[in-house]
């Protein structure tokens, strides 16, 4: 089938259609799955950016067809965007959803799945185009992948297209990261892997780049010539949320910055690309991560600062200390909190510090980029009054750009103040953007890989962070400063900027 | 999003002065923020993305508008101008104007944005001024729409000026109930720089779910024995419904002017198209009193297979090809969705006019 040749479809141009084809999605009775796999698959299908699409969930437990469907239908009338419920569109998309009960590790399972997917490719008359969506345990990536390889199901070049779809965490260090890299490049060409980063799938993250390059006045200031230094915050205000066993392997370093926040950070760094495609933006995004200046033992103890929470108050609950988590250690020394300072050894950002904060429990949820920018090269109106320039783009939540600027207040003497002007998204577009993972999605069918993760950019991220991992690892008694739930974290972090004469935004 | 809308009025005539109208909406303002005392100052976020410049002929013409701009104010805060025609009237002045506002509450309750409409009244000799008056108000440094749903009633020396205002002009055909409608419709959007048509943007679910049965590659070579369409439409809106085989006939390149026919409800044009000549039958169904509106039938006859289309009151169109019927759900957009639709960049298909002069060719 081919789209692009249908002159009926010619002008639909707002519509990018993706082909028919298949999404097996392995771990199908997982959270993920029911939470936002299907509530995505089926709001795509309910705004028309697909055609026909036909789903088989793969996992351990035996359970009918029928069945599954009640299942996902309980998740997409619960998380899908598109709601309520159409019951026609329903009855027909859900005619196309199957189960397809197996283990990851028996090859035998994947034989008779390949037997199930051309039967339903047959009867219904769709072509061999395949996506296979991991979202299981990451121990069970490689071997899914090495067996999916062993059925024959992901030929490098088949007559439809067969494409894999890796859920996160890619690795835990540098070197368990490349194994699986190696391990999937075994069977799978790169162009075939979607390394998932759900963050790259907002909106918001994907204006930043929009915001930056389509217009002409805020670039020229982006530069170590008018910016004083930048601070990127993650803060979450959730704690572990029952993960806590998950949570004391990973840590808040692997958990949100190896992957979202450093992508963040790429998106508010890169230089422009040559285009706006998958290779030029994803070697841009490369390009910033090879030039963080590496970190040394020295350099770790000194810019980067852990903590973890106590006892506090978030949003007037009160919340037990990190320790006292079930599932936690109570001797843990996991960080719940990290403040880094970074450096970006390129001609546009030397001298430029890079200030990186993530945390569970702080006082509210919040990401954003804030570029603090110089003083004016004069204080003309006196010291006391120079009010620094800062433009924040606010991720998530209340999503939008703001620029603070000095104002003179209405009265006879020269005395400025503050003052913020604020783009909001919500205000200016009420129209609601389409989920993450439905974005995702789409262009994964679409074959369009701009907003996933590329090897080279996973093993620069894991080269960076797995420093820090080491020294932490090689200094016996961590340096662990506490923190109460509910605020911006531990004095240390404070101190790590009070030393360059800074402070810590508060978001 | 859950969001409320409020408005605040200024129910008496501000009159035409334009700067007592900006001074009266900056009084409108402050009101708006002091509203809750100091203990609980609410921030106004006057904000305008867009002029929208709006003819309107009959009270219950207005009514639905303003209706239509409480959902607008959601997705595309703009200054609103309605330009009201009446015929004149000893006991009435010539002008006159009102002034509001429409604010969005969050869900949480705190006023969030605003943004202002204005309703000028002209009457007789008062709409010679109305594009002066429409100019001076006009926001600077954002778009100008103008929203025409129909052609005007009395002729259009009042509107043409409008025009010429404005970057876009959006229509709805849907709202034309007869061909000769569309006729004089196109002649007017022939003069606008931009032309958005309400009832293209609604067709637009129904045009996707056609243009997918021919995504194979079988029932695409199939359009190439496509010998006759028929439309079977409710008559009310068969002057939207018949832009459906205008498409096709600019899609599929069929070779025109047609040769028309009339006799009663059923017209026929003869094209020429890829298999020789093409046969396009329009039938106008009326509706019965109170009853259920008829559906509408697209039918395709090819050589080998027929596909139909098929759209009742409910916003699902069911197709029906050789290997099966298909549901698709289509959108029930609101009118005010749809016109914040019509305002953005993506509404704008420069192939519309194009369709538009076909559909007219069939009218003809
Ligand atoms: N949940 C989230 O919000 C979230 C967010 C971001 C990323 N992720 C990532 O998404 C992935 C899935 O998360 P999840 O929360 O959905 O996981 P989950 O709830 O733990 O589900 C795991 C799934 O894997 C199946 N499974 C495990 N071992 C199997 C085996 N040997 N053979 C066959 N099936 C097996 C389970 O099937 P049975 O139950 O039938 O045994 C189940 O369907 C993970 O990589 C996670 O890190 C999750």
């Amino acid at each position: 089938m081919d789209v692009a040749a249908n002159p009926l479809r010619e002008g639909l141009a707002q519509d990018r259609i993706p082909d028919e084809c298949t999404v097996v999605i392995f771990g199908a009775s997982g959270d993920l799955t029911k939470r936002k796999l299907l509530p995505a698959l089926y709001s795509l299908a309910r705004d028309r950016m697909l055609t026909r699409v036909a789903i088989v969930g793969f996992a351990r437990r035996p359970v009918a067809d029928d069945a599954f469907r009640e299942q996902m239908l309980e998740g997409v009338n619960e998380h899908a965007r598109r709601r309520p419920v159409h019951a026609d569109l329903w009855k027909s998309f859900a005619s196309r959803v199957h189960y397809h009960q197996g283990s990851f590790d028996n090859v035998e399972d994947y034989r008779t799945l390949k037997a199930r997917l051309e039967q339903i490719e047959r009867e219904s008359g769709m072509p061999p185009n395949r996506i296979f969506y991991l979202s299981t345990p990451p121990s069970s990536f490689g071997p899914i992948v090495r067996a999916l390889g062993a059925a024959g199901l992901v030929p490098r070049d088949g007559q439809g297209y067969a494409r894999v779809i890796v859920e996160k965490p890619f690795g835990v260090d540098y070197r368990s990261a490349e194994r699986l890299n190696a391990e999937l490049h075994a069977v799978l060409d790169e162009e075939q892997i979607y390394r998932i980063d759900h963050y790259l799938g907002k909106e918001t993250v994907q204006n930043m780049l929009v915001f930056r390059f389509a217009n002409a006045i805020f670039e020229p200031l982006m530069n170590g010539k008018y910016v004083d230094h930048v601070q990127i915050t993650g803060a979450e205000a959730i704690g572990v949320e029952g993960r806590g066993g998950y949570f004391e392997e990973a840590g808040i370093l692997r958990d949100m910055v190896q992957n979202h926040l450093l992508q963040v950070l790429c998106m508010a760094a890169m230089e422009p690309p040559v285009g706006f495609d998958a290779a030029s933006v994803r070697d841009e995004k490369t390009k910033v991560l090879r030039a963080l200046r590496p970190l040394s033992a020295e350099d770790v103890r000194r810019h980067v600062v852990r903590g973890q929470y106590g006892a506090g108050s978030v949003l007037a609950r009160q919340v037990p200390g990190y320790r006292e988590e079930p599932g936690v250690n109570p001797a843990s020394s996991t960080e719940t909190y990290v403040a880094l300072e970074m450096a970006i050894d390129n001609w546009r950002w030397a001298g430029v510090p890079f200030f990186l904060r993530s945390a569970k429990r702080m006082p509210k949820r919040v990401t954003e980029v804030a570029i603090h920018f110089k003083q004016a090269p004069l204080a003309l109106f006196g010291a006391a009054h120079v009010v620094p320039n800062v433009l924040a783009l606010r991720i998530q939540p209340d999503e939008g750009i703001s620029l603070n600027m000095g104002s003179k207040v209405p009265g006879p003497s020269v005395a400025v103040t503050p003052v913020t002007m604020e783009f909001r998204y919500a205000s200016s577009f009420g129209a609601e953007p389409p989920e993450a993972y439905e974005r995702l999605l789409l262009d994964c069918m679409l074959g369009d890989t701009t907003l996933f993760t590329r090897a080279d950019w996973v093993l620069e991220s894991w080269r960076y962070v797995s420093r820090i991992h080491e020294t932490w690892a090689a200094d016996r008694r961590p340096d662990m400063p506490p923190y109460e739930a509910g605020t911006w974290g531990p004095a240390e972090a404070d101190a790590l900027l009070a030393r360059t004469g800074r402070t810590w935004r508060r978001p | 999003m859950t969001a409320t809308t409020e408005r605040l009025g200024r129910g008496e005539d501000v009159g035409v002065d334009v700067a007592a109208i900006e001074r009266e909406f900056a009084a409108l303002w402050r009101s708006a923020s002091g509203e809750a005392g100091a203990a609980d100052l609410k921030p106004v976020t006057r904000a305008c993305l867009a002029n929208l410049v709006v003819w309107c002929e009959d009270d219950a013409h207005l009514a639905a508008l303003k209706q239509a701009f409480d959902a607008l104010v959601v997705s595309v805060p703009a200054r609103v101008l309605i330009v009201k025609s009446e015929p004149a009237r000893d006991d009435a002045p010539a002008f006159e104007s009102y002034i509001s506002a429409n604010c969005i509450l969050a869900p949480g309750g705190g006023k969030l944005v605003c943004s202002e409409e204005v309703t000028l009244v002209a009457r007789g000799d008062g709409l010679r001024h109305v594009a002066a008056v429409v100019r001076a108000l006009l926001v600077a440094n954002v778009p100008t729409m103008f929203l025409l749903v129909r052609p005007p009633t009395a002729g259009t020396t009042a509107v043409t000026p409008l025009l010429g205002l404005c970057d876009r002009l959006i229509i709805d055909t849907a709202m034309l109930t007869d061909l000769r409608e569309l006729v004089r419709m196109e002649a007017l959007a022939d003069g606008a720089r931009q032309v958005v048509d309400l009832g293209w943007l609604g067709l637009a679910g129904l045009r996707s779910s056609i243009a997918s049965v021919f995504d194979h590659d079988g029932p695409r070579a199939a359009l190439g024995t496509l010998t006759q369409v028929n439309l079977v439409a409710p008559a009310a809106r068969m002057a939207g419904r018949v832009l459906l085989v205008a498409w096709l006939a600019e899609r599929l390149k069929w070779r025109g002017p047609p040769d028309n026919l009339r006799a009663g409800a059923r017209r026929t044009s003869v094209f020429s198209g890829p298999a020789g000549a093409l046969t396009v039958e329009l039938t106008a169904v009326p509706a019965p009193p109170g009853g259920a509106e008829p559906e509408t039938l697209l039918e395709l006859v090819m050589r080998d297979q027929v596909v139909r289309v098929r759209r009742g009151s409910e916003p699902v169109a069911l197709i029906e090809t050789a290997v099966g019927v298909r549901s698709m759900a289509l959108d029930p957009s609101s009118l005010g969705d749809r016109v914040a639709r019509a305002m953005g960049p993506r509404a704008f298909d420069p192939a519309f006019p194009r369709v538009l002069a076909r559909a007219v060719e069939m009218a003809a």
